[in-house]
């Protein structure tokens, strides 16, 4: 259905299909023009494509899977050129690099790369600390009263 | 960006072309603005991306060809999304229904006519920003159809002018979207 003058998506899919054929034969500039239609500026920030590697990186984080190398470089790359307030791009980043510049041997890269991607819901270093010396410090008082 | 031959994983051209340009549009094409349940666009290029790195297609020598790949890529895309089709229920939006309610006569294909003009006409604008005189141009000439004598008339230019604002939208507008608009909105006169 048309809102007033606009076509709806399924509107815009039919219409890209008949001027350019089935989507897998769409070369860029039909491509560029699809997203025209659908309203998106093609050459907007790679915010959307550096979300979807941060989504992709958290979904095998939470299955323990490695994050293949060759994506922690192209977002590395993309991240480099692209100015985004989302602070874990930063952070994540960061991450990434040290864990791409790490010493062989001394830790495993996925496991820095893990780290690297925790979030705020995440204990931190300080909390972890504060849990241990609570921990202790019950431990010594159930000792005592033993 | 078809500046490279051979893909390169490591490549973040790769990536802006086919990840953000050609499966994002792939995925909003396959989708048509239903839904699947709390399956997303997103979840779609998700599943995509996790199938590349499972499968490194690269690694096919009849694939290495960037614009095979991303070939691939979308058929792939497609894959997962009939899956996604046969699994779960599909959710008509309301406006989907309403458009199949709309039927199929005369009238209705002209108004749909008329809105895919209109939203053609959108997306030539937007690769001229705040140009609101070749705003103007497109409008006569995508949505009303007119023949250059109509348009200089109209804009009060000569015809010359407007022959010059033309060569400026065909020179900015790649030339393989023109042909096929032009092949779909004949001209008059």
């Amino acid at each position: 259905m048309e809102h007033g003058n606009e076509l709806s998506p399924a509107g815009i899919a039919k219409l890209a299909r008949k001027l350019f054929g089935p989507e897998e034969e769409w070369d860029d500039a039909a491509v560029d023009f699809v997203l025209r239609l659908h309203g998106i500026d093609p050459d907007e920030s790679v915010k959307y494509v550096l979300d979807l590697i941060l989504r992709f990186m958290d979904r095998r984080k939470q299955e323990r899977k490695e994050i293949p190398k060759e994506l922690l470089t192209v977002f590395v790359k993309l991240a480099a050129g692209a100015e985004r307030e989302d602070p874990r791009t930063t952070n994540a980043q960061r991450g990434i690099e040290k864990a791409l510049h790490a010493e062989p041997g001394r830790v495993s890269r996925p496991e820095v790369v893990v780290r690297s991607f925790r979030f705020k819901r995440e204990l931190s270093a300080k909390d972890e600390n504060i849990l241990r010396k609570l921990q202790a410090k019950l431990l010594d008082d159930k000792k005592g009263g033993d | 960006m078809d500046d490279f031959t051979k893909f390169d994983p490591h490549n973040n051209e790769f990536f802006k072309s086919v990840f953000l340009k050609k499966l994002r549009a792939t995925a909003k094409s396959l989708f048509e603005g239903k839904t699947y349940g709390d399956y997303s666009e997103e979840d779609l290029l998700n599943d995509t991306l996790e199938m590349f790195y499972k499968e490194e297609p690269w690694k096919r020598k009849d694939l290495q060809d960037h614009k095979n790949l991303g070939r691939y890529m979308a058929r792939v895309m497609q894959h997962i999304h009939l899956k996604w089709l046969a699994k779960s229920r599909r959710t008509d939006s309301v406006e989907v229904v309403a458009e199949e309610k709309l039927g199929t006569n005369k009238i209705r294909e002209q108004i749909q006519d008329l809105v895919e003009r209109k939203s053609i006409a959108r997306a030539l604008k937007s690769y001229f920003p705040r140009d609101l005189v070749m705003h103007r141009l497109i409008d006569l000439e995508f949505v009303d159809n007119m023949t250059r004598a109509e348009i200089a008339e109209v804009m009060k230019l000569s015809p010359r002018k407007v022959t010059d604002l033309k060569r400026r939208l065909i020179y900015v507008v790649p030339e393989p979207v023109i042909l096929r608009l032009v092949g779909r909105v004949p001209r008059q006169g």
